[in-house]
């Protein structure tokens, strides 16, 4: 009795003492965009908990958070949106946290690209600028995005949490480098088809700076969201383009109807390519973002050939 | 086979002049087919003379430029600069070209390849590295 209490008590209570004093280091993340949820949890490893509110394969121009989401948006030290004005239920994420967490528009500080916005969509409507233009919220489809991402994301950590800085210097150091490996590989593999042969016409206009790090041409059957219909002229003109423009396959996206697409490729005669993951990580290759980027790279290059 | 020499004379020549016609019609419609093919090629893949020059501050090194996923030159070389000829696509959006190129001395190394199409100005890029190179090189004729 005289060694339970000398010597296994402290030990006992030592362990427990050093196990919540780790549950209490790690930082709560919450993270509305799948891309952030996979960097954050690799530069912030074994120091970090993050809920992945916005899951693999859900669409998050549809997404809208649920009461458990608020719950552990309001629970995290940091919330990781994607920005660029895709979070539209901001204020609602605002309202149930009480703004306690600091929130993180990694997008926000990234290179936009505009596009035309929807006049049937009021969100659209609400945020064109008088050139009825919007910023292009699908910045994860580059991965030079990406990778400046994870250095926003690196930095809020070592903010966050100063004591583990070398960590996730380390962390971020190793993630880069993959991503600059992934660059180079995607850069290779679209060297293999001609420039002239580099029109991508996909079922959503989401690849925007996908297109501009690899010299495509867009043509794209829907606009920014996926909650809208394309209209018949633009879908008429769309064909004239696919015709006259000679593409060979045309793309769809693992988050939406494929049905004017086939449409499409009826009419013009041209294949369809395959579905690329346009909203971020999905089932499948998408897993990961590196799998997400080698299947839509493989899939466009390979079918455009 | 008797017969005198000049009735057999005869015989081959006849026999000649029978063949004649057919060969004639075989060999016109296959020099006739072969052109049309290569019409169809020359229309299909509008290709364009470039001479390719490539210089590396590091010698001897080993290189090799890919295009369109196929190899179009490749070797070794103990001089600074090495050319050669090639006929390339080369549309107005430009062209991609992967150059790889290694040495076996450590060194800060500048490798330099340059493009000289017939019908336009000379275009070249540069990149350096230590043991290697290995980029996606991207040439445009001025408009």
């Amino acid at each position: 009795m005289t060694i339970f209490k000398g010597f296994v008590l402290p030990i006992l209570f030592g362990a427990t003492a050093t196990l919540s004093a780790n549950a209490a280091e790690t930082l709560k993340i919450a993270s509305f965009s799948t891309v952030l949820t996979e960097v954050v949890q690799k530069v912030g490893a074994n120091h970090v908990n993050v809920a992945g509110l916005v899951k693999p394969g859900q669409d998050p121009h549809e997404y809208q958070p649920t009461p458990s989401d608020l719950t552990q948006a309001a629970d995290a030290k940091l919330i990781l949106l994607s920005g660029k004005h895709l979070e539209h239920y901001l204020d609602k994420v605002q309202q149930a946290t009480g703004a306690k967490a600091e929130s993180l528009a990694v997008g926000d500080d990234l290179p936009t690209l505009k596009m035309k916005a929807d006049p049937d969509e009021p969100q659209d409507k609400a945020e064109a600028d008088q050139n009825g233009m919007i910023d292009d919220p699908h910045w994860w489809n580059s991965v030079a995005n990406v990778e400046k991402a994870t250095i926003i994301v690196r930095d809020a950590l070592i903010k966050l949490d100063p004591d583990d800085r070398a960590d996730y210097e380390k962390n971020a150091r190793g993630y880069l480098a993959k991503l600059e490996a992934l660059d180079s590989w995607a850069k290779r593999k679209v060297a293999e088809l001609p420039r002239d042969k580099r029109k991508l016409v996909t079922s959503h206009d989401a690849f925007q700076y996908l297109a501009k790090d690899y010299g495509f041409k867009i043509y794209a059957i829907e606009g920014v969201s996926t909650e809208t219909e394309p209209s018949n002229r633009h879908v008429a003109e769309l064909i004239d383009d696919i015709k006259s423009q000679q593409v060979k396959a045309i793309f769809l996206e693992s988050s939406l109807n494929p049905k004017v697409s086939r449409e499409i490729t009826r009419e013009t005669g041209a294949k369809i390519g395959g579905t690329l993951y346009a909203d971020g990580l999905g089932a499948g290759d998408g897993m990961t973002y590196e799998g997400m980027v080698r299947h839509n790279i493989s899939t466009i290059v390979d079918s455009l050939k | 086979m008797g017969g005198s020499p000049l009735l057999r004379a005869f015989l081959v020549v006849i026999a000649l002049l029978a063949l004649l016609a057919p060969l004639r019609t075989l060999t016109g419609r296959r020099s006739e087919t072969a052109t049309l093919v290569k019409q169809a090629a020359q229309s299909l893949t509008a290709k364009n003379k470039v001479r390719l020059e490539l210089t590396s501050t590091t010698v001897p090194f080993k290189y090799q430029i890919t295009g369109g996923g196929k190899t179009i030159w490749s070797g070794e070389s103990n001089s600074t600069t090495v050319a050669t000829d090639a006929e390339l696509n080369f549309p107005p959006e430009g062209i991609d070209l992967v150059l790889d190129a290694s040495w076996n001395e450590k060194k800060q190394t500048a490798v330099k390849l340059a493009l000289i199409p017939q019908d336009s100005d000379m275009m070249a890029k540069t990149i350096w590295g230590t043991t290697s190179v290995s980029e996606v090189l991207t040439f445009q004729k001025e408009k």
